[in-house]
C-alpha cells in the first residue's frame, strides 16, 4: 500500500512537471514569436515620437527664475504613402499645475505631386514664425519675437481649425509654394476689464460661430535655385464678431509679408540667416465699452488698424578653424509692435534681443540672450533639446 | 485682329514659359540629393545627419518636412534617397 502511494505520488509529480514544463514552453515559444513578431511590425510601422525638450531660465534686477519648462512631443504616422498623421502637445508647468495644449492635430492626404489636403487643427501659415520656426530647437532665440505670439501684441493665429490645401513646385529656376485655407473665425474681444485685450483677436475657440468662414493663405516664392531666398505673402479674412446684431457684420482683413535669407557667405566666412516678418490687422468699425470707466455704459470706436513687425540677423563663422567657433551662432532680433491709433491702453512697443547660442549638435542649443523692451530687461539661458 | 493680338501673345508666353520651366527643371533636377539636403533643411534649422534616424524614419520625417517646408515632390524624393543610403 505504502509503496502503491509513493508510486502514484511519483507518477503525479512527473505529470506536473511535464505540464508545466509544455505551458513554460508554450509561453516561452508565445513570448519569443510575440518579441520577433512585434519587433517586425514595429519595423515595418511608420510611426514616429519626436519633438522637443525646452528649459528658460530668467534674471532680472529682482527675480531670478527658472520660469519654463517644457515637453512637446509630435506624433507622426505614416500609414501608407498618402496619408501622414501628425499630433503636437505642448506641455508645460503653470505656477504648480501642469498644462497640456493640442498645438496641433491633423491628417494629409496627397493627392498629386502638386497639392495636399490636411484637415483639422494645423499651424497656421500665416508668416514664417509660427508654422516654421516656433520650436526651440529651431528659434534661435529663448523667446518669440514681439507681434508674433496671441497676446495683446500678437497679429495673426498660431494654429487654424479647418482645411488646408497645399504644395510647392519649380517655376523656372525658382520655386513656388502655397498654402490657402477655410477655417473657423477669430474672436474680437470687446471685454472692457481687459482694456489692453480689448479690440484684439482671439483664435483657436471651437464654440465661435458667424456668417462664413475665414479663408486665408500664403504664396512663398524662392527666386533663385538654391533655395537661398525665399519672399512670402500672406492674407487672411473672415468674420470675427459674434452672432449679436452689433457685431455680426464686424470683418478682420490681416496681411503679413516674409522674408528668409541664408547662405554661405565666403567674404565673412560663415553662415548668414536672416528672417523677417511683417503682419498687419485691420479690423472694421466696432464700438467699444470705455475700459476707462466701463460701469457708464458710454462706447467709443477707433480705427482698429495694428502692425507688428521682426527681423532677425544670424551669424555662425563656420569657416573659421576650431570647433568651438563653427559651433557657435551669433543673433539679434528687432521687434516692434505700432497700436491702433486712439485705442486706451495699447503704446507702441519696441523689443531689441541679443542671444548668443552654442550647439553641441544639429539639435540641441544652449541659448544666452539678453533682451529689452521698455523697462523690461531680462537676461536669459535656455536649454534646448530636439528628439 | 483683336482676337488674333490675344492669341499670338498668349503663344508667346506660353512658349517661353514651357521653354523656361523646361530648361531650369532640368537644372533643379539634376542636383543631388545631398545638395538638396543642404539647400532645403537650412532654410529653417541645421542640416541633419543621415544617422539621425533610420530607413523608416527617414521616410515619415521627410514626409512632415515636405508639409513644413512645402518642399516639390523631386526635391522630397531626392533627399529622402539620400538620408536613407546613410542608414
Amino acid at each position: 500500500m505504502k509503496k502503491k502511494l509513493i508510486l502514484f505520488s511519483a507518477i503525479t509529480l512527473l505529470l506536473q512537471l511535464s505540464l508545466f514544463a509544455q505551458q513554460y514552453n508554450e509561453q516561452f515559444i508565445d513570448s519569443l514569436v510575440q518579441s520577433v513578431s512585434q519587433a517586425q511590425v514595429a519595423k515595418g510601422t511608420k510611426f514616429l515620437l519626436t519633438g522637443y525638450v525646452t528649459s528658460t531660465a530668467e534674471f532680472t534686477k529682482t527675480k531670478s527664475s527658472l520660469s519654463a519648462v517644457g515637453l512637446t512631443p509630435i506624433l507622426l504616422w505614416k500609414p501608407n504613402d498618402r496619408i501622414l498623421v501628425e499630433t503636437e502637445f505642448e506641455t508645460g508647468f503653470t505656477g504648480n499645475a501642469t498644462n497640456m495644449e493640442l498645438g496641433y492635430a491633423d491628417v494629409s492626404f496627397y493627392v498629386n505631386k502638386y497639392l495636399s489636403i490636411r484637415a483639422g487643427k494645423f499651424l497656421s501659415p500665416f508668416g514664417i514664425f509660427q508654422d516654421r520656426l516656433h520650436p526651440s530647437w529651431i528659434n534661435k532665440l529663448p523667446t518669440f519675437p514681439l507681434g508674433t505670439g496671441e497676446d495683446q501684441y500678437g497679429i495673426g493665429p498660431i494654429s487654424e481649425v479647418g482645411i488646408n490645401f497645399k504644395g510647392g513646385a519649380q517655376l523656372g529656376e525658382s520655386k513656388i509654394n502655397y498654402s490657402f485655407y477655410a477655417s473657423n473665425n477669430a474672436q474680437l474681444i470687446t471685454d472692457p476689464t481687459n482694456p489692453i485685450a480689448e479690440g484684439t483677436l482671439s483664435y483657436g475657440n471651437m464654440d465661435v460661430q458667424s456668417k462664413k468662414l475665414t479663408v486665408g493663405g500664403r504664396v512663398g516664392f524662392l527666386p533663385f535655385s538654391n533655395s537661398t531666398l525665399e519672399l512670402g505673402v500672406s492674407y487672411r479674412n473672415g468674420y470675427v464678431g459674434d452672432t449679436s446684431a452689433a457685431y455680426q457684420n464686424v470683418n478682420a482683413k490681416l496681411y503679413a509679408f516674409d522674408l528668409s535669407y541664408d547662405n554661405q557667405l565666403d567674404f565673412l566666412k560663415g553662415d548668414v540667416d536672416i528672417k523677417a516678418q511683417y503682419n498687419k490687422s485691420d479690423v472694421s468699425n466696432a464700438w467699444y465699452i470705455d475700459p476707462s470707466n466701463p460701469t457708464s455704459g458710454n462706447l467709443y470706436t477707433y480705427n482698429n488698424s495694428r502692425s507688428s513687425y521682426f527681423l532677425q540677423a544670424a551669424y555662425t563663422p563656420s569657416m573659421f578653424p576650431g570647433k568651438f567657433l563653427k559651433k557657435t551662432q551669433l543673433i539679434f532680433r528687432y521687434a516692434g509692435f505700432t497700436p491702433p491709433t486712439n485705442a486706451i491702453g495699447l503704446t507702441d512697443m519696441k523689443q531689441y534681443t541679443y542671444g548668443i547660442d552654442y550647439w553641441f549638435n544639429w539639435r540641441t542649443a544652449l541659448k544666452f540672450a539678453y533682451q529689452s523692451q521698455k523697462d523690461n530687461n531680462v537676461f536669459f539661458v535656455q536649454l534646448a533639446v530636439g528628439f | 485682329m483683336k482676337r488674333n493680338k490675344i492669341i499670338v501673345t498668349l503663344s508667346i508666353l506660353i512658349t517661353i514659359g514651357v521653354v523656361v520651366t523646361s530648361c531650369v527643371s532640368a537644372k533643379i533636377n539634376d542636383k543631388t540629393g545631398s545638395q538638396l539636403w543642404t539647400e532645403n533643411c537650412r532654410r529653417c534649422h541645421n542640416s541633419p545627419p543621415s544617422s539621425a534616424f533610420t530607413n523608416v524614419q527617414w521616410e515619415v520625417i521627410n514626409t512632415h518636412m515636405r508639409e513644413r517646408g512645402l518642399l516639390t515632390d523631386v526635391e522630397y524624393k531626392k533627399i529622402l534617397d539620400f538620408m536613407q543610403q546613410g542608414d
